[in-house]
């Protein structure tokens, strides 16, 4: 029998089977996919280079699932974006990299505002480990602190604003908004044996030289290198099956290319398949003792889903026009970010709860000159002028605005539809309310605030429209944490609270989503839960 | 940064001679075909009247327009593989094209010189035909050679051994101190810890002097 069986290889599982096998605890990894080869990554493809190379029979990894091949059920009306990527790393290979610290105006939010349920942690259960996963992952960040993004002394040197990220601080600093460096994880300086970021703006494609922290890179390989991982590739994981006591005893997976069934034993399971996929598994783990779902007394599996809407507006600052081309690509996000501003004392009190931060990526030279031509009016030589002139003088502002976790915002599973093994679909039913619409109002007003500061030329705005749910890719709180059973799934250690030898370690373990990204926090968190975990092990009490 | 640079110039001063073989061959999205280039989706003067279209859009410059960059090449390309409405619609939209041309001037649109042609377009300016044509040619014109690095100057994802970021004293005026005073003004958001990206925003790097000392003048 296995130690532990950890579902998934990204964020979450990765950081399982690093910590655990680096106690000297036996891991067996499902993954659903394969592994994605850098020497195949298109990192350094131009878009005129590109079609002539598919031509050749050359293509870049298909990171992304297809949909065909793995569908999800959405009502009528209400569509839902859901990105999976299954194989070696999962979403990590291509993560946006943004690494922000909740606060304990996050952990105790619900407190405060009433507002679903209370996190059972606090900041300071977790800030051990952000400094842990910082050091290993290379996060590159200012030395900012404050009670939205408290700072850190792990972080490797923030890169220089672009121009554009100049005249944002400008604007910013007269508006009295904090505007700080960006955090992400790549690597401005050598880390681990690997070389530091190159600056070529295409994180995007995957880094050919992981230069940027990727659990297939950062994590795995140095599991794999204590000898107690093992790692079975396209195994995708259907159910975890209970035993008459109902604890986990086996989990049950579809080799990915031949659909044949297989059983494995575990004393312990984790799960970071990524928030849907777990929350999947788990709503189809049905047994005598869980009829409705494996560990779903409270009835909370799949519900509270919650992650962040946003909206994006773009300008361009005359300041910067006909500048001529400079090379805007640095670390490819934004250098400069605005953390949650509409909690501060001195601000009018916002007729919403919660708040949002704004991320500033594809300012300044964007790496597709189409993309600045399609915003502007005209056609002829004015047209072609006016598009080279605003090239180098693009700013986009992209508010981040947490989403509420709501019970009937929800994950079910659809048992009239079943993919190619014969497991029913995920059905996902999310739509965003009143409380989001007032916030989406003071994220229009704030960006359009900047940029007029500025006397940016802004790019016309449609105030009623966002992205579609989903489109953040932060799913969360479908299996969350909390105090009490009755209205939570786990525990503050990500342990089920009716399946004790189960752990939910990814995005969906959440209480709620905040205004952040939250890779960084899965990261925490599954270190700290698996730390649990071990001790709990050699206790004997699992 | 350096090579790039020179690389660019190179190109600069090879002139049009650089992109010779495109001006005679295909769009680099279009797959070649034996014997040149034929059309795959549009039939008769089609070609012609989108080639003529583009132009006029993002004609001829001291850079090459969309003509010379075979962008019809590309639209023709796209719409073979659009959907059968789509393509309809813009084959629609280049006879109501044609037939408004014959309307108001009594020729086709490629007969037309190009201040009547200029006229035609401003006239349709806010048609679904118009953004599309537009849309594709943008597309087509940007996303190639010609577009990226001879119009817009694009030297990007390179190998970069540190990045710059912006180096312009005019636009670095506002300087660390400045930050910092105006923060601490009444009513400022006055907290240090927000003063930003390493105060000047640029890491300190080892062998160089202090950053708020370096372009900020």
């Amino acid at each position: 029998m296995n130690d532990v069986v950890v579902i998934g290889s990204g964020a979450s599982g990765g950081m399982a089977a690093y910590n655990l096998t680096q106690k000297g605890v036996k891991v067996l990894m499902l993954d659903a996919g394969g592994v994605f080869d850098r020497r195949n990554f298109w990192t350094h493809v131009l878009p005129f280079e590109a079609d002539g190379r598919l031509r050749r029979g050359d293509a870049p990894p298909q990171f992304f699932l297809d949909k065909k091949e793995q569908p999800y059920v959405t009502p009528e009306g209400r569509p839902f974006e859901l990105a999976r990527v299954w194989g070696r790393g999962g979403k990590t290979n291509v993560w946006g990299r943004v690494s922000l610290r909740m606060s304990d105006l996050d952990f105790t939010a619900a407190e405060k505002d009433g507002w679903g349920i209370p996190w059972p942690i606090r900041y300071a259960d977790v800030a051990p480990y952000y400094d842990r996963v910082e050091e290993l992952i290379g996060v590159c960040g200012g030395t900012d602190d404050s009670d939205a993004l408290p700072g850190s002394r792990f972080l490797m040197p923030a890169p220089a604003p672009r121009c554009g990220e100049v005249f944002l601080q400008k604007a910013c600093d007269k508006l009295r908004i904090p505007i700080v460096a960006g955090r992400r994880a790549n690597f401005t300086r050598p880390h681990r044996g690997f070389p530091a970021c190159h600056y070529c703006g295409a994180c995007g494609e995957g880094c050919d030289t992981a230069s940027f922290f990727n659990s297939a890179d950062h994590l795995i390989p140095f599991a794999l290198a204590t000898g107690n991982l093992e790692i079975r590739s396209n195994a995708v994981a259907a159910r975890i099956l209970a035993d008459d006591g109902g604890r986990a005893s086996k989990v049950q997976y579809f080799e990915r290319h031949t659909g044949a069934e297989r059983e494995v034993e575990a004393r312990v399971v984790v799960l970071g398949a990524s928030a849907m996929d777990s929350t999947r598994i788990l709503l189809n783990s049905k047994s005598p003792r869980f009829p409705n779902g494996l560990g779903n007394d409270s009835d909370q599996l799949g519900r509270n889903f919650c992650e962040q809407i946003m909206v994006h507006v773009r300008g361009f600052l005359p300041q910067l026009f006909g500048r001529g081309y400079v090379n805007d690509d640095g670390i490819s996000g934004e250098h400069v970010y605005v953390p949650r501003f509409n909690h501060r004392p001195e601000r009018p009190k916002p007729d919403y709860l919660r708040g949002f931060g704004i991320q500033f990526w594809n300012t300044g030279a964007a790496t597709t000159g189409a993309d600045v031509a399609r915003h502007l009016p005209g056609f002829g030589a004015s047209f072609k002028a006016k598009v080279k002139e605003r090239y180098p003088a693009l700013v986009s502002l992209h508010p981040f605005g947490e989403v509420l976790p709501r019970p009937e915002n929800r994950v079910t599973i659809d048992e009239g539809r079943t993919d190619r093994y014969g497991v029913p679909l995920m059905k996902v039913d999310v739509t965003f309310g009143e409380n989001e619409r007032k916030m989406r109002r003071h994220m229009y007003d704030t960006c359009e605030e900047i940029l007029h500061t500025l006397g940016a030329e802004i790019v016309p705005i449609d105030r009623e429209a966002n992205d579609v749910p989903g489109s953040a890719i932060h799913e969360h709180a479908t299996c969350r944490m909390g105090k009490d059973p009755k209205s939570s799934v786990l525990n503050s250690f990500n342990q089920m609270h009716e399946v004790k030898n189960l752990f939910v370690v990814d995005g969906s373990a959440f209480t709620a989503a905040s205004e952040k990204n939250p890779t960084l926090t899965i990261l925490a968190l599954s270190w700290r839960a698996t730390d649990y975990l071990a001790e709990e092990m050699r206790a004997g009490r699992l | 940064m350096s090579e790039p640079m020179n690389r660019r110039q190179a190109i600069r001063e090879l002139g049009a001679a650089a992109v010779v073989p495109f001006l005679s061959g295909f769009h680099p999205s279009v797959p070649p075909q034996e014997g040149g280039w034929k059309p795959l989706f549009f039939q008769g003067s089609e070609a012609e009247t989108v080639a003529h279209l583009g132009e006029r859009i993002l004609p001829e410059t001291d850079t090459l327009g969309a003509r010379r960059a075979l962008v019809h090449q590309y639209v023709d390309f796209a719409l073979s593989r659009a959907e059968s409405a789509e393509s309809a619609r813009f084959r629609e939209g280049l006879r109501e094209l044609d037939r408004r041309c014959a309307a108001t001037f009594g020729k086709p649109f490629v007969e037309l010189d190009p201040s009547r042609q200029d006229e035609i377009l401003t006239g349709i300016s806010e048609s679904p035909f118009f953004g599309e044509m537009k849309r594709l040619t943008v597309d087509g014109y940007y996303r190639s050679e010609v577009g990226m690095k001879q119009e817009l100057g694009f030297e990007g994802n390179a190998f970069l051994a540190e990045f710059e970021g912006c180096t312009h004293p005019e636009h670095r005026s506002w300087t660390a101190e400045q930050r910092r005073a105006e923060r601490a003004r009444p009513g400022g958001s006055g907290r240090a810890e927000d003063a930003g990206p390493r105060e000047s925003g640029r890491p300190p790097r080892a062998g160089s002097e202090p950053s708020e000392e370096r372009g900020e003048h």
